[in-house]
């Protein structure tokens, strides 16, 4: 049975990054920060020990030296000499080969990094921890020394500066954008995209307004109080540098703050109280889903089946082949059941779900596909038919019990039929039971309860159209008792299509069950976090760029990295080898020659040397791209608008990672206002 | 012997370009000591160095080589700023912000206590005569107004070292005058000022000693009144007497008695600032004071 069609679709181009990723994070930034550290920290203690030309007082508290940085410097070293020759000598593997094996068979455009204790990933993270420890050791040293009251004073500066300029006085006017209804600039939509449409006119709105600012400011303020000298009455004062970064830091951070607050704000009150919303937008947007997402995998008779490529290029969906005989399956395996599922107050569970259709064939008039949803526990396994059995339909690993089950089944279809039981109202049979009619849907949670299985025969599904099915409660009590034998799933959803000549596209997100639902409004409010996060970003990387070079310069760069953010996707191809035509010298030998792509290039001594240069291009690349801040895992404006609960437990590694990602900034803008002369 | 306050050692400044070549030695081996106490001055030309030695002393700049200590600890040390006192030569301050939130700003960055700083704000605010105007920005200032505050600013902290950069800069003579006792008035008071001036006759004013540099090299240095002294000539002052041609003779006699030449001779003259400040005080004990153009007769008398 399919449950009313106003569902959301949230086409998750990745994982959301939740506490289990952070040791796999925790390495890959101690491989990347690390790194970058090691080179500043041995390019400084050259240049304390043999660049400075003079060994002035002065100099020594500027540049200090000590031997636990020096030892640090050692070990780290000593490291990255393990890992060059772990890697000459083809011992471990590299994180980035298994990112790209994660890729293929968990069909997704983005797999978060997993710790890993192979001997090179671990070398790399040991060698960029000392770097770190040692680079870090005079930050650490001097943070005592900072006081909030200096801090404060300088953000208070900050903050005036903006408003007695006039500044927030323009963006208010900007503002102004939020009370116009979106519909009357887009009027050519569907009713129940109304809001929708609204959250991502005013999400793009309040990027635009909060960002722009933001880095605007961020990036001329330090460089304008060196050039208007301003700053020369400031660090005359008993005001350690960096207490002015941390100040302007913090005061851009407050004025971004407040502007966000007022933005959300003025847009919560528009969309929750807003009365020219369709009925149907309201319906449809205005909830805040909690799904429980599980892991895709794609299994048949073959064993090494892996789902089938269509050849969309762009695509990340693997598909299954459609035919009443197939025994080509999707699963969605749940490892963990909450208590909320098991609830025996509950009658039913939704499991939400929308696919792609790819068609052979032109199939039937207005008519989508069928597919058959089977929803299992671990105590009920199944598996596949034998390669030499021609049906495709799986089999209960314990046979005894599957005949138990049908038999039982039988029974009770029986009774219905006869309408010995389930009510005045009762179905023909199990099959079409619905929560509705409880007396016959406590047959068929009974029967789920007892042996941890649920079949919905066939459901028509249509080309990303959402559908649902409702499976009883009882199937995760079932699941719930007890411990699986050798971590195996508590639940898992198979899905099948059945019609021929079609094909099923699917990817991790396309299904989920639901557990409950949150305040819309909670949700609004959630959601403004992740663009707090991103303004942060980009006002630590103007600020700390500021700090050395002129304010035109930093806002560009600014800028630079933060759009690269947006071509990530890209970017990991081109720094990892995988983009289609090789790297650049490549693609001019391609362009040059007029040659395809995908067309193999002959082995001669030039194509050696484009394979060199590429190489050292992915190299240099992949150092770009550890720089480029992780903008997507801060935006939850699909969720909103989708109407999913952005998890609370998202916003805390949200916040883990922008913790993460400006440390080295503040590393970096700390020794370079120390070491830079402020007056010309 | 008197507490040093700054001493340098054969501090040395070499402006280079991108690539490390050499541009301008902005200061070459300079080596003083300022004792406790003391106005120091700090003369010569444009681009002589006065001002990179100040910079150098404050951190904003680094040495090339050589080094600086202030109340003998290294220049680039945070912790000495909280007794000096600094003002820029144009008072370089936040102009969106009025008299009382400068200082209350600047009064913020030391560790004074709320209520000291207020209260100190509001003397300094009276002491440098803008008492009427702390509610203006500073964009409303005048350029005189603004030095004013930004010698506020300086004091913020009841620095033990005061270090001036052309502190009479952009100021009416009456304010120069105005500086030039407050300097003192801080003298008085056991602080020890470092400034530096193009302004010969405000340096002399003040200073204690200075030392005159030229092209980054120190050229001359010690007490002002030794300096100033010309041991060539002797100057005579008398009153009660009119320059007739009788007591010309005998004056060029008795000189020339003792083996001297007349040089010059004549009724001594006040300086300008004198002059024009006496002035000033005069039009304002008498509102309405104007200059007359002398009539033909006076003119011919």
């Amino acid at each position: 049975m399919t449950g009313p069609a106003l569902f959301g679709i949230l086409i998750l181009d990745r994982e959301p990054l939740a506490f289990q990723h952070l040791p796999g994070l925790v390495q890959v930034w101690l491989q990347d920060a690390g790194g970058f550290a090691a080179v500043g920290l041995f390019a400084y203690l050259l240049t304390a020990i043999w660049g400075t030309s003079d060994n002035s007082e002065s100099t020594k508290l500027r540049m200090p030296l000590s031997s636990s940085m020096l030892l640090m410097a050692v070990v780290s070293l000593l490291c990255y000499a393990a890992f060059a020759a772990c890697f000459i000598a083809g011992i471990g593997k590299e994180i980035q080969e298994q990112r790209s094996a994660a890729i293929a068979t968990e069909a997704m455009a983005y797999v978060p990094p997993k710790l890993s204790l192979r001997p090179q990933p671990l070398l790399l993270a040991a060698g960029g921890l000392f770097a770190l420890l040692g680079l870090g050791q005079p930050f650490v040293r001097d943070l005592f020394k900072l006081r909030f009251r200096r801090i404060y004073a300088i953000a208070k500066l900050s903050v005036k500066e903006a408003i007695r300029n006039r500044l927030f006085v323009v963006f208010l006017i900007f503002m102004g954008i939020f009370l116009f209804p979106v519909k009357w600039f887009l009027p050519n939509n569907k009713p129940e995209d109304e809001i929708r449409l609204t959250l991502d006119v005013t999400a793009f709105a309040s990027t635009l307004l909060l960002l722009v600012p933001a880095v605007i400011i961020s990036a001329f303020r330090i460089p304008d109080d060196i050039k208007q000298q301003t700053i020369y009455t400031i660090v005359t004062k008993p005001v350690e540098r960096f207490e002015i970064v941390l100040g302007r830091f913090l005061g851009f951070g407050t004025l971004v703050s407040i502007a966000l607050g007022l933005m959300t704000l003025v847009g919560w009150v528009y969309i929750t109280f807003g009365t020219t919303f369709d009925p149907k937008a309201v319906e449809e947007s205005q909830r805040a889903r909690v799904p429980i997402r599980g892991k895709i995998d794609f299994k048949a008779k073959k064993e090494d089946y892996v789902g089938v490529n269509v050849g969309r290029e762009f695509e990340y969906r693997k598909y299954i082949g459609g035919s009443k005989s197939t025994s080509e399956r999707a699963l969605w395996s749940f490892d963990a059941v909450p208590a909320s599922l098991a609830d025996p107050g509950r009658d039913s569970v939704p499991c939400e779900f929308t696919f792609d259709i790819f068609r052979l064939t032109k199939g039937e008039e207005n008519r989508g596909v069928d597919i058959n949803i089977r929803v299992v526990t671990w105590q009920c396994g199944q598996e596949p038919p034998p390669a030499d059995v021609k049906d495709g339909l799986w089999r209960w690993t314990d046979s005894a019990k599957q005949a138990a089950y049908e038999a039982k089944r039988n029974a009770i279809d029986e009774k219905l039929r006869k309408k010995e039981v389930g009510g005045p109202n009762a179905p023909p049979s199990l099959a079409y039971a619905k929560p509705e009619v409880p007396e016959a849907w406590k047959l068929a949670d009974g029967l789920a309860e007892e042996f941890g299985f649920y079949e919905v025969g066939s459901v028509e599904v249509y080309d990303y159209h959402p559908a649902s099915i409702r499976i009883p409660s009882g199937l995760f009590r079932n699941a719930r008792a007890g411990t699986p034998p050798g971590g195996a799933p508590r639940v898992t959803v198979y899905v099948k299509c059945l019609s021929g000549g079609q094909m099923l596209g699917m990817a991790q997100g396309d299904l989920y069950l639901m557990d409950s639902e949150r305040s819309f409004s909670e949700n609004y409010f959630k959601n403004a976090v992740g663009l707090f996060c991103r303004a942060l970003i980009l006002v630590g990387i103007a600020v700390t760029l500021s700090t050395y070079l002129s304010g035109v310069i930093s806002l560009l760069a600014t800028m630079f990295l933060y759009i690269s953010a947006y071509f990530s996707e890209h970017l990991r191809d081109v720094a990892t080898g995988q983009s289609t035509g090789g790297g650049p010298f490549e693609s001019l030998t391609r362009l040059l020659s007029a040659s395809t792509p995908t067309s193999q290039l002959d082995q001669t001594a030039t194509k050696t040397t484009i394979d060199i240069g590429d190489r050292i291009f992915q190299w240099v690349f992949r150092r770009y791209e550890n720089v480029v801040p992780n903008i997507d895992a801060f935006t939850w404006t699909n969720y909103l608008k989708e109407g999913f609960n952005i998890n609370v437990e998202y916003l805390i590694v949200n916040a883990i990672i922008l913790f993460g990602y400006l440390l080295p900034w503040a590393l970096l803008s700390y020794y370079l206002i120390r070491n830079r002369e402020v007056a010309a | 012997m008197a507490e040093v306050v700054v001493e340098t050692r054969s501090l040395t400044k070499i402006y280079r370009d991108f690539w490390g070549r050499k541009k301008k030695t902005a200061l070459n081996a300079l080596d003083l000591t300022i004792e406790k106490g003391e106005i120091f001055g700090l003369l010569g030309p444009n681009g002589s160095g006065k001002t990179t030695t100040i910079k150098l002393l404050l951190g904003l700049l680094f040495p090339s080589g050589g080094d600086a200590f202030v109340f003998g600890q290294p220049a680039a040390k945070v912790e000495k700023n909280e007794k000096i006192g600094y003002l820029p030569e144009e008072s370089y301050l936040y102009r969106f912000l009025n008299a009382e939130e400068t200082l209350d700003f600047y009064g913020r960055l030391f560790n004074i206590s709320s209520s000291v700083r207020e209260k100190r704000a509001a003397e300094l605010i009276d002491m440098v005569g803008l008492s009427r105007d702390k509610k203006r920005i500073l964009r409303e200032y005048s350029k005189g107004m603004r030095q004013r505050i930004g010698l506020a600013q300086a004091l913020i902290n009841d620095p033990d070292l005061v270090i001036l950069d052309e502190p009479t800069s952009g100021l009416d003579p009456e304010g120069t005058r105005w500086m030039k006792d407050l300097i003192l008035d801080l003298k008085k008071k056991g602080k020890t000022i470092l400034m530096c001036s193009h302004r010969l006759e405000d340096v002399q004013d003040v200073c204690g000693r200075i030392a005159i540099l030229h092209n980054g090299d120190l050229q001359e240095l010690g007490a002002v009144e030794k300096l100033v002294e010309d041991q060539q000539r002797v100057q005579i002052q008398a009153s009660g007497l009119q320059l007739t041609p009788a007591l010309e003779n005998d004056l060029r006699g008795v000189i020339e008695k003792h083996g001297g030449t007349v040089v010059d001779y004549g009724h001594p003259k006040s300086t300008l600032e004198d002059l024009f400040l006496r002035i000033i005080e005069e039009s304002k004990a008498r509102p309405g004071r104007r200059y007359l153009p002398p009539t033909d007769a006076a003119a011919k008398s």
